[in-house]
Parts: structure tokens; C-alpha cells; sequence
């Protein structure tokens, strides 16, 4: 994947586009392992969420990287 | 109870550290990694000026057409330049003509014996001889000169490339010496990757590199040499020699940019490369040193 | 013997941590969330690293959830307003007076906006407005480069909003959904205190009416707690369907409580004892359950309890009141007492069926998944619209005469004049004292003016380095913070943080510039003095005009109840009266006479309308038999009824309060001349009930304390 992405005539990193994607992604992610409970049993439910799309930004970020 | 306590910290920690680890190398993937969005494609750019002034009579090439070396581009109106070289040519038969006569007076003189003729008078003769020599051959020079611009009426490429920004039609007056189109040279393409001076440490000259085109076309080059002098953007002007020192600081210091010149290897078929179009340069550490360097920051 | 002396530090230090020890942590975020948003934007070279610190101190919240609903609606406001400012500047570039023109329209429309909706749209309404101004101002000088300045503000925005999401989330969090988890318990135990004295008989009026005010206001507060938790918490996100059933149900509760109140305390004035010691056994039935209630707060687990002791006490409620019944009958009671007795038992018993339905959906909280979920009565508060178009035209006027004077001076800080009056006018424009807190923004800027100065001219200029920098603006940043945890001053720690952040930040290399900056902050604090003045000179809210209306509003309410839709009328009545008088209470608050007249109208509505919807919801479920058809003549007397009420709400005189309770009293007797094929108790006889309730509207018009009682209304029209 290219690191640079123009979008209506504006060439910005990947990266940030990237991050609009992974907020929504993040967010169905989100909703569905609340729905399942996941977060009923963690420790501090905020750190684990914060974490997990972390994991999931930097995971998709350094493919483009790598 | 308390197990499960423990398994979920456990678990809330676990995640919390792989998304540190997960942050911390894309960190260093993103800020320290020999790689910079700010590059740009740079070539040789000849500005073509005519040698003599006068009349554009011809443009023989149309902007932005390629040329090889030693095609005609311009030409100008030769028939001042023509009347020059007769003028000359008349002016070399007329210094001809007097040196002769004066050769011919002089051998005259040294056939005659001292009681004919005065021993100032002879030497005069010769000398004289000698004079219209010497005006002869400037006569021939001058000769030699006005073919030479003739010559010169019509421009020719120096080198293969491209012109560009044609600026001259057929009728102008071209002015001696002032451009009126650039030739972009096809064999001189290179890259300048502006980098951060903190990731300098990294690149190596010689390693390879990869260049991205906004288009998405990717090229191979390596690096051919780094500059030693960047412009010091913080104290702008320096009157009468002396430091002229901005007094404030940022208060988070940025680094500086050096431009890094790559080499470009190949470029594929069928890619359009122009001077001033702008690139991503991934610099491939693959040095022992510079893979060394990088260990070290990470 | 290191134990005994330790426990009382310890219970010290734990009673500090609750209480100011919370703020110490909320300023210590502040200070972390704006270092770091300051360093990230620095680090980044963003164009204007004074936005993100703006970002950062509005929407920094004690409680995360807040926090993160007031981020979200911020950006979606952002997001309009650059729109409609890159619009702006597209059709009007050249030409600076429609320009403005259409700016302060377009202010206005938003300010309009954010008073409209009193909960986080609101602010997307205020946002939308002043990012425009922020935006579109500076830009109407370099049109060129208004497409760059509206990507860099959202970039900004975007990271101000990131830093104080994750610094408040992970850092010692103080989460919404615990807070409305407490909110939601406290109050039960309140109410089932406050009913528990209701129902022995000993609950002074002037405490009812204060208890119901509070009420009222934690509906609408809470409300917005859920939507914050709903944002903060999945697990709440789950439940939110059930929290706004909750809190629904507790609204209905309590108006149900209250008519039952009111009708005893009827009873006891008119002297009714008869029939009140029949009662007494099944006021105690009931009163059993709510005892222990009272005194600690109840958990999901013991809902569940609660919900099975409830069901108990129904059916051995119903066992009492026939009993009881039966005991009045030997004492051979007269028409009316026996109707008293009625209405009182179906109130009393509809009150445990209320208090069953709360209880059950409190239960359900423990489920992760569960049927109560589906709630479609959200609830929307809403201002008076005359009120949002009032704001909206005081801050376009505003605009405009300040966009005048800058045109007409051409002040070269003509532009953080008029930015600062849209700034100001939305965000004062929720509150509930525009004056005071406008006049409170204007203090705090001036605080930051002069700590401003002081901190550029003569500290910074002796610092170098982002620590250093740090350490300089602490003190500022501290106290700024530490003003917005009080909240009788937050409106200074915001104009003093605010303000701070948007003239005095030095840029990543400062530039030293006195005049400059001395003409930016009189043109702010000129714009602001314009602002306060504005509003306290231009129909200010909390004026009698205002009261008048919300009062009207209010009786307004009673048409709705007559003639709205019975679809989610229930939800839509009991949220929107509450609405009504949180809003009427808070901007009469310097006047308790108004404020007691209000919540007495308050409270009459709430007893005919309640009524009512009731008896409509009984006709659209009767039977089709031919003594409960659309043409008989109760039916017909019970419509008569309804018009006659629209008549007498929409014009109290009494004239219209006569023909009212002819009209009701014609359709009781309609109702008691209807034979019935049914055994005559509540639980079995549609006409019976729609007897008790034309007798509740009945007596609810004669109460001699009603502001409608000849008495009230004469001093109510003095």
C-alpha cells in the first residue's frame, strides 16, 4: 500500500485516512465484544479498549511500513 | 474469584503491553526510519541563449519536443552574418593585394644595390612588408570570425533532452546571450530526498533506495552523496559580516532538513519523469552499519 | 495500637479522596492533558497550537463520559460549521459586508440552536457557530487560504479531543456510569422515603414541593448522564434502552405518588375521616414495603427481591382494599365518600403496580440482554422556542453591531471583536443565567489578560525549553482548573482558560509583540463587556416575560394531553412537564414566589393531564360491547369534558373553571347512568376506573390550593 493517498485533491499520509478507517472498524469491534460480554470480566475496561484499538491501528499502520 | 481477579489483570496488562510495543514501533517505523515524504525529483536544465543577435528566421523544434545532441533548434537570420564574411573576404583580398605590392616593393629595393638606393629606404620597405603582413593576417581572422557567427546563426543542442518553456517565435529578435528555452538533459535525472537531520546517522552512501511517485510508479536508485550546507532559516540576514542571532528559541526544537541526493538506477518504461515532481525516498538500511545505527535507536 | 491510630487517617483520607480529592485529580488531568496536547501540537508543527488548548480546556469534564459526548457532538459541530464557512467564503469572498451579514445570521441560527436543545445538541449548535466565526473571520482577509485553515482547525480540534479522551479515560477515571448509577440509587431512596412520610401522613407540603423540583431537575439531568455513559461504558451502552425506560417509569411513579398525595391530603382537609381510616390499613400495606427502602441504597441484586416483594404486596393489597371496603359499606357512606374511597384505593394500588414495573426494569439491569431494552419514549429537552429565538436575535444583533464597528474603524483586531461576541453569545446561550455567566467569562478574561502579560512580558522571555515553559504556565493552567471544579465560578476558570490559551499561547517560536497583543485583548474584552450588556439588556431570560410563557407552556401541556397522539404520549407528557418546570425553576430561581407558582401549575397539570391520558388510554382499550361504543353518551360527555379543559388551560379565568367542572360532573353522572354487564370493582369494570378518574380531574379542580381556586387566581392577576 502506498504511504501517501490523495482524496479530493488533498495528498496526506496514509496514516490518517487509515485511522478514519480503524475508528470505524475499532467501533464495530467495540460493539461487538461489548455485546459479548468481554468487558464485563476486564480489569479496567477503559485501558482494554484504549489497547485493543491501539493493537489494531498499529497492526494495519505497519503493514504499510513493512 | 481473586484467580480470575488476577487472570483479567493479567490479560488488561498483556494488551496494554502489546499495544505499547505496537506503538513504540510504529514510532520508530514512522519518525526514526531512514524515510521521507518530501522528496522531488531534480535533472539538469540548460538554459539555450543564441550566440549572436538578430532576426529568429527559423524554429526548427516545438515545445517540449525531444532532441538529440547537435539538432538545429534556432535559427537566425543569416544574412547580416553573410555580408560580414564578404566583407571580410573582400577586406582579406585587399590586405592581399597591398601586401603584395609592398613585398614587391620591398624585393625591389633589396635587388638594387646601396648607391641606388638608401639603406633607410630599403629597410623601410621591408618593414612595411612586414606591416601589411601582419594586417593581412587580421584580415584573415576577422574573416575567420564572421564565418564563425554565420555559423553560429543556427543554435544547436548541446546535449539529448527535452525542451521546455520554448519562450522564442519565428520573427523575434533574439538578443545575444539572453535564454529563450531550456533543454532539460534526459541523462541527468537524480532525486532530492530532504530527510531529517536525526535520521541522517542512517543512510549510507551507496545504499539502495526506493522511490515512490505520487503516480504509485516506484523506481530503484542509491545514494549517491549527501549535502554539506543547509541555509540557516532562524537568523535570516547577516549585515556587515557579522551574526545576526534570532534572540528567542523554539520551545520544542524541530529538526532540520538536509537534501540527500539518490541516483536513480532504471526507470521503467513508460514512466514520465519531470524535474520538480514530488516522491516518497524509503532508504533500505541494509549496511551493516547503518542496520547497526538503527538497532541502536530502536 | 499503630491501628486505632491509623483508621481514623485513613477514614480522613478516604472522605478527602471523595470529596477534594477529586479535584485535586481533576486538575492534575487538566495540567497532563494540556502538556501533552501542547508538546503533541508543538512537536507536529500545527499552525495554531492555541486551538488544541481551547479544545482541550472546553470539553474537559470531571466525569469521562461527559467528556467523550461533549468531543463527539464538538466535532460534529466543527464539521458544520467549517462547511458552512468554506460556503461562506466561497459566495462572499469579495464582499465583506454581505459576508458578515450572513455570518451573524447564520450565529444567530445556532445560537437559536443551542437554546433550543438543552442537552449535548446544543452544543454542536454552539460549536458550529463559533467555529464559523473562528474560522471564516481571520479567513475573510486570506480567501485563499481558507481551505488549508479549515483541514489545520479540524487536525487541531481532532488532537485537543484525542489527548483529553485518553488522559481522561485512563488516568484515574471518574466515569459517568457510576455516577449516574449512584444518581439513580440516591433517588430511589429519596422517593421511597419521601413516600413513605407521604403515606403515613406526615410529609409537610413545602418539602413535597421541594422534593418534586429536585425531581424534575435530576430527570432531565439524568438524562444526559445516560447519553454520556451510553458514549463512556459499553456495558451501559447495552443498557440504555432500559435507563431511559427507568427513568420514564420513575417519572410516572412519582406523578402517580403525587396525585395520590394530594387527593389524601383532600381528604384529611375536606375531613373525610371516614374515610381515610378505611384507607389506613392498605396505606400501611404499602408503606411495609417502602420502609426499608428508605433508609439504604438498593442494588440490581435486591431489585430483583423488591420486584417479588412488590408482586406479593399487590395481591394482599387488593385483599385489603375489598376488606376494607366492605368495613366502610357498614358504615353506610354517602355517593361521594364512596367515590373517594374508590379513586384513593385504584390510585393507591396503581402506585404498587407503578412501583412493580420500576422495580422489574431495575431488575433487568442485571441481564446483559433483556425484553425491557426495546423504549422507544425517548426524551428530548427542550426550551421555550420563543426564548431560542430571542437568543438567536440578541447574538445576531450583537454580531452586527460589532462587525459595524469594525468595518467603520477597520481595527486591525476587528476580528477577534467579532469572533469573541460569537463565541460568547453560544456559549452562554444554555445556561440558564445568561448575564451572570457572561459577566463571569468577562472577569475571567480579564484575569487572563493580566496573568497573560505578566507570563509573555517579563517570565517567558527569561525561559528556554519546553520544561521550563511547562512549569511557567502551571500556576495559570491550576488555577484555571481548580475554578472550573467549582461550579458557582467555572464560568471564570473557562473565560480565564479559554482566553488564556487563544491570545497569550507563545507560539513554537514566540514572537514578542506588545501592541499586537495588547489590541487583541481590548478588542476581546470590548466584545465581551458588548456581550454581558447584551444580555442583560436585550429580554434577558430570567425575567417576568419568560415566566409568563413557561407558565403558559406548562398549561400547554393539558392540550397536548387532551389532543396529542396516544402513541408515546405517557413519555412525552411526564419528560416534557418536567422539562418545562426544571427550565421555569432555574431561571426564576431569585424569585420563590414565582418559583412556587410555577411548580403549583406544575403540579395541576400534571394531575388533569396525567388524567387524562389515562382515561383516553381506557377508552382505546375497551371492549366492543355496546355500552362502551364511540356514540354513547358517556363517551360523548367525556369529549365535551375534554374541550372544556382546553378551554379553561389555555384561558384560566373562573368562568371557564365553572363550565369545566360542569362539564365533568356531567360526564360522571353519564358514566353512573351507563349500565354495565360487570362486577362493579376496579380491576374488572372499565367504567368504574373512568369513574375514579373524572373524579380525581374533578377534585383536582376544586382544590382550594390550586392556582386556579378563585382565591389564586385573583392574586395570581394582582
Amino acid at each position: 500500500m502506498p504511504r501517501e493517498v490523495h482524496v479530493l485533491g488533498v495528498y496526506m499520509p496514509s496514516l490518517t485516512l487509515l485511522f478514519l478507517l480503524c475508528v470505524l472498524l475499532g467501533w464495530g469491534l467495540d460493539r461487538l465484544l461489548a455485546w459479548l460480554g468481554v468487558y464485563r470480566h476486564a480489569w479496567h475496561p477503559t485501558l482494554l479498549r484504549v489497547s485493543l484499538f491501539i493493537c489494531l491501528y498499529g497492526a494495519l499502520a505497519l503493514c504499510i511500513y513493512r | 474469584m481473586s484467580a480470575k481477579k488476577v487472570i483479567s489483570v493479567l490479560v488488561s496488562l498483556l494488551v496494554f503491553a502489546l499495544a505499547l510495543c505496537v506503538l513504540r514501533t510504529l514510532w520508530t517505523h514512522y519518525m526514526d526510519a531512514p524515510w521521507t515524504r518530501d522528496g522531488r525529483v531534480r535533472a539538469d536544465v540548460i538554459n539555450i541563449a543564441a550566440d549572436v543577435g538578430g532576426l529568429v528566421e527559423e524554429v526548427a523544434v516545438a515545445d517540449n519536443q525531444t532532441v538529440k545532441k547537435g539538432d538545429l533548434l534556432l535559427r537566425i537570420d543569416p544574412t547580416h552574418f553573410q555580408l560580414a564574411v564578404q566583407q571580410a573576404e573582400a577586406d582579406v583580398a585587399a590586405r592581399k593585394a597591398a601586401l603584395n605590392r609592398r613585398r614587391d616593393n620591398a624585393q625591389r629595393r633589396a635587388d638594387m644595390d646601396e648607391q641606388v638606393v638608401s639603406r633607410e629606404s630599403r629597410d623601410d620597405a621591408s618593414h612595411l612588408a612586414d606591416a601589411a603582413q601582419a594586417d593581412y593576417q587580421r584580415a584573415l581572422v576577422h574573416l575567420e570570425a564572421a564565418r564563425l557567427d554565420l555559423k553560429r546563426t543556427e543554435v544547436r543542442a548541446p546535449v539529448d533532452g527535452y525542451i521546455t518553456n520554448l519562450n522564442v517565435y519565428r520573427g523575434d529578435f533574439a538578443q545575444r546571450g539572453q535564454a529563450t528555452m531550456a533543454l532539460v538533459d534526459s541523462h541527468s535525472f537524480y532525486i532530492n530526498g530532504y530527510f531529517e537531520e536525526t535520521r541522517l546517522p542512517l543512510i549510507a552512501v551507496g545504499a539502495p533506495a526506493e522511490i515512490r511517485m505520487m503516480s504509485g510508479a516506484r523506481l530503484q536508485g542509491h545514494v549517491d552523496s549527501i549535502s554539506r550546507g543547509i541555509y540557516d532559516r532562524d537568523n535570516p540576514q547577516s549585515h556587515e559580516l557579522t551574526a545576526d542571532v534570532n534572540p528567542t528559541f523554539n520551545w520544542v526544537r524541530l529538526a532540520q532538513r538536509v537534501p540527500v541526493r539518490i541516483r536513480i538506477d532504471s526507470v521503467p518504461d513508460g514512466l514520465l519523469l519531470a524535474a520538480g515532481m514530488t516522491c516518497t525516498v524509503v532508504i533500505e538500511p541494509d549496511s551493516n552499519d547503518a542496520n547497526e545505527l538503527l538497532l541502536e535507536v530502536e | 495500637m499503630s491501628t486505632v491510630t491509623l483508621q481514623p487517617l485513613r477514614a480522613l483520607l478516604a472522605d478527602w479522596g471523595r470529596s477534594e480529592g477529586l479535584s485535586w485529580v481533576f486538575v492534575a488531568k487538566a495540567l497532563v492533558t494540556a502538556f501533552l496536547a501542547l508538546w503533541l501540537a508543538y512537536r507536529l508543527q500545527l499552525p495554531q497550537p492555541s486551538t488544541v488548548l481551547v479544545t482541550v480546556f472546553i470539553i474537559m469534564q470531571p466525569q469521562s463520559g461527559q467528556v467523550l459526548a461533549k468531543s463527539f457532538y464538538r466535532l460534529i459541530g466543527t464539521f458544520v460549521g467549517l462547511a458552512m464557512m468554506v460556503l461562506l467564503i466561497a459566495l462572499f469572498a469579495q464582499e465583506r459586508v454581505l459576508f458578515l451579514l450572513s455570518l451573524a445570521l447564520w450565529i444567530g441560527l445556532c445560537t437559536a440552536g443551542a437554546t433550543r436543545y438543552r442537552d449535548f445538541r446544543g452544543y454542536a449548535c454552539v460549536l458550529a457557530g463559533y467555529t464559523a466565526a473562528m474560522i471564516g473571520l481571520p479567513a475573510t482577509l486570506h480567501p485563499e487560504g481558507a481551505f488549508m485553515a479549515a483541514l489545520w482547525r479540524v487536525l487541531e480540534i481532532s488532537l485537543g479531543i484525542l489527548c483529553t479522551g485518553v488522559v481522561n479515560g485512563l488516568l484515574l477515571p471518574q466515569t459517568s456510569s457510576s455516577s449516574l448509577r449512584s444518581t439513580l440509587a440516591v433517588r430511589f431512596r429519596d422517593f421511597a422515603g419521601f413516600a413513605w412520610e407521604g403515606l403515613a401522613g406526615e410529609l409537610p407540603p413545602t418539602r413535597f414541593e421541594q422534593l418534586n423540583a429536585r425531581f424534575a431537575a435530576e430527570a432531565v439531568g439524568l438524562e444526559n448522564l445516560r447519553n454520556a455513559s451510553a458514549f463512556e461504558d459499553p456495558h451501559y451502552r447495552l443498557r440504555s434502552g432500559r435507563l431511559a425506560r427507568l427513568n420514564n417509569e420513575f417519572m410516572l411513579l412519582s406523578t402517580r405518588f403525587h396525585a395520590l398525595y394530594q387527593l389524601l391530603r383532600r381528604l384529611h382537609v375536606a375531613g373525610e375521616q371516614g374515610v381515610v381510616d378505611a384507607l389506613q390499613p392498605c396505606l400501611a400495606e404499602v408503606a411495609a414495603v417502602l420502609a426499608p427502602l428508605r433508609t439504604r441504597l438498593c442494588s440490581d441484586a435486591e431489585a430483583v427481591q423488591l420486584a417479588e416483594r412488590v408482586e406479593a404486596c399487590k395481591v394482599e393489597l387488593m385483599e385489603q382494599i375489598r376488606r376494607a371496603r366492605l368495613q366502610l359499606n357498614m358504615q353506610q357512606p354517602n355517593e361521594a365518600q364512596m367515590l373517594d374511597f374508590n379513586t384513593a384505593a385504584e390510585l393507591l394500588y396503581r402506585f404498587a403496580d407503578d412501583l412493580h414495573s420500576y422495580a422489574l426494569t431495575h431488575a433487568s439491569l442485571l441481564d446483559h440482554h433483556h425484553v425491557r431494552e426495546q423504549f422507544t419514549g425517548a426524551f428530548t429537552p427542550r426550551a421555550n422556542g420563543t426564548a431560542a429565538i430571542v437568543a438567536g436575535l440578541r447574538g445576531s444583533l450583537l454580531m452586527l453591531v460589532l462587525s459595524a464597528f469594525w468595518l467603520a474603524t477597520a481595527w486591525p483586531s476587528g476580528t477577534t471583536l467579532v469572533m469573541t461576541a460569537g463565541m460568547i453569545t453560544g456559549l452562554v446561550s444554555a445556561g440558564a443565567n445568561p448575564k451572570r455567566l457572561a459577566g463571569q467569562l468577562f472577569v475571567g478574561a480579564c484575569g487572563g489578560a493580566v496573568l497573560g502579560f505578566t507570563l509573555l512580558f517579563f517570565v517567558l522571555p527569561r525561559l528556554d525549553g519546553f520544561a521550563l515553559l511547562c512549569c511557567a504556565l502551571t500556576p495559570v493552567f491550576a488555577l484555571g482548573a481548580t475554578l472550573l471544579t467549582r461550579s458557582q465560578w467555572s464560568g471564570i476558570g473557562t473565560g480565564l482558560l479559554v482566553w488564556f490559551c487563544m491570545l497569550s499561547l507563545p507560539a513554537n517560536l514566540t514572537l514578542y509583540n506588545p501592541y499586537g497583543f495588547i489590541n487583541e485583548y481590548l478588542a476581546a474584552l470590548l466584545s465581551m463587556a458588548m456581550a454581558t450588556l447584551a444580555t442583560a439588556l436585550i429580554l434577558p431570560p430570567n425575567r417576568p416575560w419568560l415566566w409568563r410563557r413557561l407558565e403558559h407552556d406548562l398549561r400547554m401541556r393539558v392540550v397536548f394531553a387532551v389532543s396529542g397522539k396516544l402513541k408515546g404520549l405517557v413519555a412525552g407528557f411526564e419528560s416534557g412537564t418536567r422539562d418545562l418546570l426544571n427550565q421555569a425553576h432555574g431561571f426564576s430561581s431569585s424569585r420563590p414566589d414565582v418559583q412556587r407558582q410555577l411548580l403549583r401549575w406544575m403540579f395541576l397539570v400534571q394531575e388533569v393531564g396525567h388524567a387524562v391520558i389515562e382515561l383516553r388510554q381506557e377508552q382505546a382499550a375497551l371492549p366492543a360491547q355496546s355500552c362502551y361504543g364511540e356514540n354513547t353518551r358517556w363517551r360523548r360527555a367525556i369529549r365535551v369534558m375534554g374541550r372544556a379543559l382546553i378551554r379553561l388551560f389555555v384561558r384560566p379565568t373562573e368562568q371557564h373553571r365553572q363550565r369545566a367542572l360542569t362539564a365533568v360532573e356531567h360526564a360522571i353522572a353519564a358514566v353512573r347512568g351507563t349500565p354495565e354487564p360487570r362486577a362493579p370493582q376496579f380491576d374488572t369494570s372499565p367504567l368504574r376506573r373512568v369513574l375514579s378518574y373524572l373524579h380525581f380531574i374533578r377534585s383536582a379542580l376544586l382544590d382550594p390550593e390550586s392556582p386556579l381556586a378563585p382565591a389564586a387566581g385573583a392574586a395570581h392577576a394582582a
